[in-house]
């Protein structure tokens, strides 16, 4: 009886973590006290992060991205979710540690258009915002008819897409959303550091941004055998 | 067909929180011990500050748990279902790497509340469906062994009773301790201070919360860096006092503790005197039959009560130490609520920290206050912490405020970093009708069953919580918070803090196991953690476990020839 890998069971294996990480960009900045930072750490290079499309079909991520940036939209306060790539999280996600999601994912985002067509008259990506956001409080409502293939509802999905989509904005840089620490940045979270001082436990002192990412830290690369 | 492998005095199954303690004082007495761990051992660089991987994917839980996640449901009429609301996980060490490391010794009334309760409030204090007992043993009786664990896994805190003897800056309504904490306490933070000039302001006793986790240097490990991630997640700075980096060490020092690590163990054998003879495991495909002169069991009490009832044979035909039909009953899902507050215009910088870095209160706790005319006995304790997390911050808003869109956005960008946390666990009573057993429709992947949690909310427990939840708003709310919100009591499902299932006590009839965690009807099986506690006090439960688990193991050193029905340790020591 052999005892199932788990973490490859989820499509989440830790040797695939450490090898991404080294091929995303990070704007290294700061240091750690505890662990003093090597020379190749220091001199980290900043590389512009790309961005492909790994999962889904180039219209199913133009209908997700949309959605993203009605949840945490762009506007005077600052970007948004379009800006920080959150629908890039949710597409490599539904091709790795949720890649058990996928046909759910494009069921749903077809069932949208459907219903986006059928009451508004055009696919979700092509309406005007306030109608986009009609779609998306009815969804949330549940007050969507059955006949449009929303599975099992309209609601359940509305729900996994915003959780996915904080997911997206608020997660480590690591996983493809979160771009340029502009999630973060909306929070205040100053990034992964490994020490914070006294100094910077006191009420309102401002922490000086890190903005680094976990897996920017040599302790967190994959180790050497 | 299993390999039998070679005797050994004690074979333990599971080496987490408790058994990782126990197998100390046992080692150090001679006793030549195969430790059985499902997982393996981990390092500090398992544990990067990352959200995705620990609180979301709960990778802590992939060495075992999430295969085995029991199922629950509220009362038998309903369907139990697979709901994830705890991690756990199965390494050296447990459950206790990636635990808040919250170290409190409880409250000397738990362990009487029974009749404590009964000579205040009078019988109809306790509910009549309650099964709540008096332990077999009270606060002095375990004051010694609370003191071994706090130096051996290093805790921090400030005494506010030192026999007798109060220092109005500790937690003076904590039992009386016999000497200071180990270390000081954990920093206190601007938040932190804020809330305790605000209980004082009430005319309440703020302290700072006691931690499993370095203040100082000690021990060979450093001190807190204060860079959150800490839950479920290790210490890469090694500053945990997990037992995989302080007692499991030392025990393997005296050659007496062997760790086999990757085992799964599978079932408890007995023989036809019903004694336990030994363990069945499974390691890399392969069984293997581990004999041993004393089994103990330290699961945690989901696993460790699933073992029991998986291992029938003829003289146990309902599960092992089970004829008494006692196994999973009593079992307790504490009950813990969340709050959370916004502070307006102050930034708090809470994604800083640690849980355990707080201000507690404990004033509103066990019987530290009447009851009388309130409906309920105990209290709740409240911590007011650090540690905040980005996408759980994200998803905490406070009612009125939307899910998502514009002004979803524009609060956490006004809020985020102004918002408070706090935490109430409170005093929780078993039932006659909250008990775990196999669940006749839900298997692991191996085909095994998986257990069934059946635990809902009493109404002493919820007016318990909502009397503490009343004291926190009040608390928050003199701290300046302009909103708070969270805290209403529910039905606990899968946790942490699960207690009982093979209780102790002096009747057989009414519990599994004795004073000393020696089952009734299997006097060489001993069962240490969560599952042997009668009741939950109003705090975490760790330490306590921990401390009855260091006192068990002592009793069974001194004890050795007659539970063990083998020749002394000492002599066992010498031709080893």
């Amino acid at each position: 009886m052999k005892k199932p890998d788990q973490s490859q069971e989820r499509g989440f294996s830790r040797r695939d973590l450490f090898k991404r990480a080294s091929v995303i960009g990070i704007a290294a900045a700061g240091s750690a006290a505890l662990i003093p930072p090597l020379a190749s750490e220091a001199a980290a290079p900043q590389i512009q992060q790309l961005h492909a499309v790994e999962t889904l079909t180039a219209q199913q991520f133009g209908t997700l991205s949309a959605i993203t940036g009605r949840i945490i939209p762009t506007d005077e306060s600052g970007p948004g979710a379009i800006e920080a790539h959150a629908a890039n999280y949710i597409d490599k996600a539904l091709n790795s540690h949720y890649s058990y999601q996928k046909d759910n994912y494009t069921a749903n985002l077809a069932a949208m258009d459907a219903y986006s067509k059928a009451t508004h008259g055009a696919n979700f990506v092509e309406l005007p915002p306030e109608k986009q956001d009609a779609v998306l409080t009815a969804m949330e409502s549940n007050t969507v008819g059955k006949s449009f293939g929303f599975a099992p509802d309209a609601r359940t999905f509305f729900n996994l897409v915003l959780e996915h989509t904080q997911e997206g904005m608020f997660s480590d840089p690591y996983y493809g959303g979160n771009a340029n620490f502009i999630g973060w940045d909306l929070l205040d979270f100053p990034g992964v550091k490994l020490e914070f001082t006294e100094q910077e436990q006191q009420l309102n002192f401002p922490i000086v941004k890190a903005h680094r990412s976990a897996y920017s830290y040599n302790m967190f690369k994959e180790r050497k055998q | 067909m299993a390999i039998k492998l070679q005797k050994t005095d004690i074979v333990t199954i599971g080496l987490g929180g408790a058994a990782g303690v126990a197998v100390l004082p046992l080692a150090e007495a001679g006793a030549k011990i195969i430790g059985l761990e499902a997982g393996g051992w981990l390092a500090p660089a398992d544990f990067p500050s990352d959200e995705v991987r620990n609180n979301i994917l709960t990778w802590m839980g992939n060495s075992k748990f999430n295969r085995d996640v029991p199922t629950w449901r509220p009362n038998d009429k309903t369907k139990a279902v697979r709901r994830r609301t705890g991690t756990l996980m199965s390494a050296v060490g447990g459950s206790t790497i990636h635990y808040g490391a919250q170290s409190w010794r409880w409250a000397p009334w738990v362990f009487t509340s029974r009749s404590s309760s009964i000579a205040r409030y009078g019988p109809n204090s306790i509910p009549a469906n309650s099964t709540l007992t008096d332990w077999p043993l009270t606060y002095a009786d375990l004051e010694p062994y609370y003191d071994k664990v706090e130096d051996a896994v290093g805790v921090s805190g400030l005494a506010g009773n030192i026999s007798g003897k109060l220092n109005p800056a500790g937690n003076t309504f904590e039992g009386p301790r016999t000497r200071e904490y180990p270390m000081p306490p954990l920093r206190s933070s601007g938040y932190t201070q804020l809330i305790a000039d605000a209980a004082k302001r009430l005319g309440w006793n703020p302290f700072p919360g006691p931690s499993a986790i370095n203040s100082v240097p000690r021990d060979g490990r450093g001190p807190c860096q204060y860079h959150g991630f800490c839950q479920p997640n290790g210490c890469p700075h090694n500053a945990k006092g997990s037992p995989n980096v302080t007692t499991i060490p030392k025990a393997l020092a005296t050659k007496n503790l062997t760790v086999v690590t990757e085992a799964r163990v599978t079932r408890i054998e007995v023989d036809r005197e019903g004694r336990a003879t030994g363990v069945t495991y499974i390691r890399g495909g392969t069984e293997y039959f581990q004999p041993a002169s004393v089994v103990i069991l330290s699961a945690f009490t989901y696993e460790s009560v699933r073992l029991l009832l998986l291992s029938k044979s003829p003289g146990f035909p309902k599960g092992l130490a089970n004829n008494s039909g006692q196994v999973g009953k009593h079992y307790i899902g504490h009950l813990s609520t969340g709050l959370n507050a916004v502070f307006p215009g102050k930034k708090l910088n809470r994604f800083t920290g640690t849980v355990s870095q707080c201000t507690g209160v404990d004033n509103w706790n066990a019987d530290h206050f009447d009851h009388s005319g309130l409906g309920f006995i105990g209290g709740g304790n409240m911590t007011m912490r650090m540690e905040a997390y980005p996408i759980g911050t994200s998803r905490g808003v406070p009612p009125g405020v939307p899910r998502w869109g514009a002004a979803y956005k524009a609060f956490l960008k006004a809020n985020a970093n102004s918002i408070g946390g706090g935490y109430n666990q409170h005093d929780t009573l078993p039932y006659e009708e909250h008990y775990l057993d196999l669940d006749p429709d839900n298997r692991d992947p191996d085909g095994t069953p998986l257990l069934r949690i059946t635990c809902g909310l009493q109404e002493q427990e919820r007016l318990r919580a909502e009397f503490v939840r009343e004291k926190a708003v009040q608390l928050f709310k003199e701290a300046g918070a302009s909103v708070v919100w969270g805290g209403q009591a529910s039905a606990p499902g899968v946790t942490n803090h699960a207690i009982g299932g093979t209780r102790m006590g002096t009747d057989p009839a009414t519990s599994v196991v004795n004073g000393y965690g020696l089952a009734h009807e299997v006097p060489n099986l001993l069962i240490l953690g969560g599952s042997v506690l009668v009741s939950h006090g109003g705090s975490n439960p760790t330490e306590t476990l921990q401390a009855v688990a260091w006192r068990n193991a002592e009793h069974l050193v001194n004890n050795w020839r007659s539970i063990s029905k083998s020749s002394s340790l000492r002599a066992v020591s010498k031709a080893g």
